[in-house]
């Protein structure tokens, strides 16, 4: 096997780390231009996705108070991904629970930090997520050719982990002809490359960060969720996380702490993970037809073999 | 013909011969039990070191995919808001993924 330069960025993005590895040279030409063409355009992203800016696109279309908004392609493109999860997920995965988020005091990328075992301890029963039964996602449409999402005034949409998901795809499509390549949108992953050479894919622990398992993927998806970070301490004396339950718009305890899935693209794992992770025990692994991680409270963990292309 | 009648073994030889059969059963038991406190100290080490192995992360077959990698230069740029690094390799380089 020959030797060749891999060129690699990290850098700060969506209120955590992003990156860029590249191998060899493709359509965004040498790997240096590519790295530094998906840190560009991810951080472009994150201005108009971030819903903790009132100035962002996301921002001022959920403020909008018409029912049918001109939006640009691309946030067509997200707001069909996002209502497109709930239709898959029968509304477990629900991009309309932004302003019960908000409610419960997720307004900031700088809210205090909860320990995962303290969050857990605070809070005793747990219980599987079901669909809203109001199911407001149901009323977003999207036009595509037109670029106008059409909604309630007041449904807002919150980009979450599925605008990550999309993002690392559509990155992807750039990358599509190097030798190798992997897209890291804050731990949504997507792999590929035209070399089918395999690459290392670690799954960190929430509980102590030590590595749980790892595959060897040559292409697809890698997306993980879960509720170790992003917890913090309610005004009620409660822990709160970002991973609400559709039914009851309060944050999901369901016995499971982390999902991480596999699929042919971040997108569709990114929806398995959540999924999985929503669903709880009882169900978790049907959401993981392709591989992945489930972990647990206790700090135990199930690995699910994966059937994507490996090295 | 003369009967030939056993003689009596005296007490003192049996104790004797008691003594001897005791202290041989002390020495084949020590035996034994230095014999397993050696077996089982040999399976804990290695046992031990196996875990250590495998709770770390470092499973050898999946370190057998790494070695593969051969990375002959890395060079690292670190800039305010970017690190940028190249590495020469045959095998890409490893990513992880948590919750973002």
């Amino acid at each position: 096997m020959t030797t060749q330069t891999e060129v690699a960025q990290t850098f700060a993005c969506f209120g955590s780390t992003c990156g860029a590895h590249v191998m060899g040279e493709g359509p965004a030409g040498d790997p240096a231009d590519a790295v530094a063409a998906v840190r560009r355009r991810l951080l472009d992203w994150h201005g108009r996705f971030t819903r903790f800016s009132p100035s962002s696109e996301l921002s001022v279309l959920n403020d909008d108070r018409r029912a049918e908004v001109a939006v640009t392609p691309f946030m067509a493109r997200f707001v069909e991904a996002a209502v497109g999860a709930a239709y898959e997920t029968g509304g477990l995965v629900d991009p309309t629970l932004l302003r019960p988020l908000e409610d419960l005091g997720y307004r900031g990328e700088s809210a205090a930090p909860l320990s995962l075992d303290l969050a857990l301890r605070l809070t005793p029963v747990r219980a599987p997520a079901a669909p809203a039964a109001r199911a407001a996602w149901r009323d977003v449409v999207v036009d595509r050719e037109r670029s106008t999402v059409t909604r309630p005034p007041g449904v807002a949409l919150d980009s979450g982990g599925i605008a990550k998901g999309l993002f690392a795809d559509v990155l992807a499509e750039d990358l599509d002809g190097c030798d190798a390549f992997a897209v890291d949108c804050g731990g949504d992953l997507r792999l590929g490359g035209v070399a089918g050479r395999g690459r290392e894919v670690r799954v960190e622990s929430p509980h102590d960060g030590r590595i749980l398992h790892t595959y060897a993927l040559v292409a697809g998806g890698v997306a993980t969720s879960g509720i170790g970070r992003r917890s913090w301490l309610g005004t009620d004396g409660r822990a709160k996380h970002h991973l609400l339950n559709p039914a009851t718009g309060r944050p999901a305890f369901t016995g499971i702490v982390q999902v991480t899935a596999l699929a042919p693209t971040a997108l569709r794992a990114e929806i398995r993970a959540k999924a999985a992770l929503l669903t709880g025990p009882a169900g978790a692994r049907r959401w993981l037809p392709d591989g992945g991680v489930v972990v647990y409270d206790d700090g135990a963990f199930d690995v699910v073999r994966s059937t994507l292309l490996t090295d | 013909m003369t009967d030939h009648q056993p003689q009596p073994i005296p007490e003192d030889r049996k104790a004797e011969a008691r003594r001897r059969l005791a202290a041989a059963r002390r020495r084949t038991r020590a035996l034994r039990r230095r014999v397993a406190a050696g077996a089982a100290a040999v399976f804990m080490a290695l046992f031990a070191t196996v875990y250590v192995q495998m709770a770390s992360g470092n499973d050898p077959v999946l370190t057998a995919f790494s070695a593969r990698s051969g990375v002959a230069v890395v060079t690292t740029t670190k800039q305010t808001t970017a690190t940028t690094t190249s590495s020469s390799s045959s095998v890409p380089a490893p990513v992880t993924t948590s919750q973002s």
